[in-house]
């Protein structure tokens, strides 16, 4: 059996009892971090294994997967991260997470709701019952709300400040990162190819920068932001328009590269952006 | 509008706020502000006041034809970059936008940059928001005063005060801030301790909601139940929302066709039509006896019963607004550079005329105008048009509001 503390070593508690069973960076050795990089291997890669180990084991695990998470330096990681302990959370549902967090998951002010991210559709705002500013969640959506919350504390405070983390932390970091993603395709992306190639577009720029071309070229092209930074000034030299804001298009590639942000689907904006659709459309962009 | 008349706007501003106590927003020593000038909302940013009386002095002195501030709360509002500002929250905004809701008046005139073909959206027939019937490219739409739209627009607001705001988020009236937007629609200002620390995807998650995106009518029902079970009136947010509706729909018809128009078969809505006191009653219950688990398209028809409730779904609206933290907006009881029209805060939504109460330029100067073309329109008390091609000496006032409108061009100034 193990304990509470095992299930959830991402609780804010948790960090005093890691304290109380004195774990130390200094005196984590070789091989504990090579069983984490190799566990946290499992977890990137899609095939966790969400058993829980002892206590002490789960505690530096949740230390050492967060510090490796930050070396790699992608919001890619820390979800696929955040998306474990939520799912072994919702599977080894009980309430004393909520008892520990102080939450009547019952009745739940909006404003603590929506602290916690929404990783299960049936857990968006909009899909729950929800009356003058509380949530009432039923029996069937408990465990997926306690995964929303291990979710958002396991990702919360990433990236670490990890200058001070020994550097043989990182070796092993890189080692998590057992097969190395290819960049992505970048076939069935021709409409963001045309808009790149298009020129005097009169409207709508930095919603093409947002929706597309940042997210594009930092996460399926695979370009540097620097690169991508030069590739979207040179395109926004080709349009109309008045002066955007050299940091504005720099926070957007930063950001998708950040988060590993893909870009949005043509069908998904023009659900939620007809207006700039008809636009290139107009201009002979898109067909 | 030339410079010449953007001088005599800086005039009539200043004298404005030279008059008029505009009152800062709510903790205004932590909000960032932004002024822009003829032709460009926003010039200058980072500027940031002490206290409302330094804010009022910057008004007599400089008299911007724009003044935004930030939603947000910083501890240092006049600190770059952005991350130096340290932010300590935001407030939520709403925007509506007569345009952006589609609700085009008889009298709006329509124009096509693309072919140049113009004319009265009353004289077409069936026409399509924003598509030019000529060559089928985005067509402009110059809106003027039309009361009918006012009273559509007020109830979009409205609805999303008292429903969605107070109802469902259980904010306080107190906490909830209302102005016309100066041009052609309203801002919603929550200021709401519950909303005020959410992230960008939290608010994203909020202008889901108040949208209905990314509703799925299926997390609605349990099918494991024979026959479903689904939402009741009674239950909160949108689940209550899609069975009142129903419920509505289903006492008020007159036939099945009301059904049908949900993508319900003819067969089925006459059978529901038929039984529909029972149905009414199961409905109550949370009992939804004819969805057909097993068809593709079970719940088709309730998806198609959310559309029809947000009045927002499917509409272009820019929802940036709710969700940038970093968002500059109009000051309220400021005036519009742009219009001449005041962005003023509302106390009576119903009772409030923009053409009428939010007129903030006087009369003087006259300006000499050619008109190209003007709809009868009523604005600042007075009935103005139908123009058309005609050069017209016209008060300040309306002057500025059809300059914005780009249906009349200056051609001299007369004091008088």
């Amino acid at each position: 059996m193990s304990s509470f503390f095992a299930a959830h070593p991402f609780l804010p508690s948790a960090r005093a009892r890691a304290e109380r069973l004195g774990i130390r960076l200094e005196d984590i050795t070789d091989e504990e971090l090579e069983i984490a990089s190799a566990r946290l291997r499992s977890i990137l890669s899609g095939r966790p294994d969400y058993s829980i180990l002892d206590e002490r084991t789960e505690l530096l695990h949740y230390v050492i997967f967060r510090i490796f998470v930050s070396f790699l330096g992608s919001e890619y990681y820390y979800g696929k991260l955040g998306r474990f302990y939520a799912e072994r959370t919702r599977r080894n549902f009980s309430h004393d997470i909520f008892t520990e967090l102080g939450i009547d998951p019952y009745a739940v002010p909006l404003s603590a709701y929506m602290k916690y991210r929404h990783i299960y559709p049936e857990t968006k705002i909009y899909h729950v019952e929800l009356k003058r500013g509380v949530v009432y969640l039923t029996d069937a959506l408990l465990p997926l709300f306690a995964g929303c919350t291990a979710y958002t504390l396991s990702v919360a405070g990433l990236p670490l400040d990890v200058s001070g983390v020994p550097e043989r932390f990182a070796e092993y970091a890189k080692r998590s990162v057992a097969v190395r993603r290819a960049p992505r395709s970048s076939r069935g992306y021709g409409y963001i190819e045309a808009v790149l190639s298009a020129s005097g577009i009169p409207d709508g720029r930095k919603r093409i920068i947002f929706y597309w071309l940042a997210p594009y070229l930092v996460t399926v092209k695979g370009l540097s932001p620097d690169e991508a930074i030069s590739t979207i000034n040179e395109w926004l030299s080709r349009q109309g328009g008045g002066r955007i804001q050299p940091s504005w298009v720099k926070d957007e590639v930063l950001l998708a590269k950040r988060k590993g942000i893909r870009p949005w689907s043509l069908k998904k904006v023009r659900e939620r952006d007809p207006g700039l659709v008809d636009i290139l459309k107009g201009m002979g962009v898109l067909r | 509008m030339s410079e010449a008349v953007a001088r005599i706007l800086r005039d009539a501003f200043r004298r404005y706020y030279q008059s008029h106590a505009v009152p800062a927003p709510p903790s205004v020593e932590k909000r960032e502000f932004g002024v822009g000038d003829y032709g460009r909302k926003i010039v200058r940013r980072h500027i940031s006041f002490v206290s409302e009386r330094e804010f009022r002095r910057y008004l007599r002195e400089h008299a911007p034809l724009y003044i935004s501030y930030s939603i947000a709360y910083f501890k240092k509002p006049d600190a770059q970059p952005m991350e130096a500002k340290g932010i300590e929250g935001a407030d939520m905004i709403f925007e509506f936008d007569a345009d952006e809701l589609g609700l085009f008046s008889p009298n709006d005139l329509w124009h096509c940059p693309n072919c140049g073909s113009r004319g009265v959206v009353g004289e077409l027939r069936g026409f399509r928001a924003g598509v030019c019937p000529n060559c089928g490219d985005p067509a402009k739409i110059i809106m003027f005063p039309d009361p009918g739209r006012e009273e559509r627009l007020k109830e979009e607001v409205d609805t999303l005060v008292k429903d969605f705001l107070m109802g469902d988020f259980g904010i306080s009236r107190t906490e909830i801030s209302l102005n016309f937007s100066g041009n052609r629609g309203y801002h919603i200002h929550v200021r709401s301790p519950s909303l005020r620390e959410l992230d960008k995807e939290a608010r994203q998650e909020i202008v889901d909601y108040v949208t209905g995106r990314g509703i799925d009518v299926r997390y609605f029902f349990d099918v494991s139940r024979v026959p479903p079970r689904g939402p009741k009136p009674t239950d909160g947010g949108w689940k209550g929302r899609v069975a009142r509706k129903l419920v509505e729909i289903l006492s008020g018809a007159k036939d099945a066709s009301e059904l049908v128009r949900f993508g319900v078969s003819p067969a089925l809505a006459r059978r529901i039509m038929r039984e529909r006191g029972h149905v009414v009653e199961l409905i109550k219950k949370g009992v939804w006896p004819f969805i057909d688990t097993k068809a593709d398209d079970a719940f088709a028809s309730v998806s198609a019963l959310v559309r029809s409730i947000s009045p927002y779904m499917g509409k272009e609206i820019d929802t940036n607004t709710s969700v940038d933290i970093h968002r500059l907006i109009r000051v309220p009881d400021t005036i519009h550079g742009g219009t001449g029209l005041l962005a003023k805060r509302i106390r009576d939504l119903w009772s409030f005329d923009p053409y009428r109460d939010a007129v903030a330029l006087p009369e003087r100067p006259y300006l000499n105008l050619h008109v190209e073309y003007i709809p009868e329109f009523e604005f600042a008390g007075e009935v103005w048009g139908p123009l058309e091609d005609k050069n017209v000496e016209l008060p300040l006032h309306v002057s500025v509001y059809l300059l914005s409108k780009g249906v009349a061009s200056w051609r001299l100034t007369t004091q008088g």
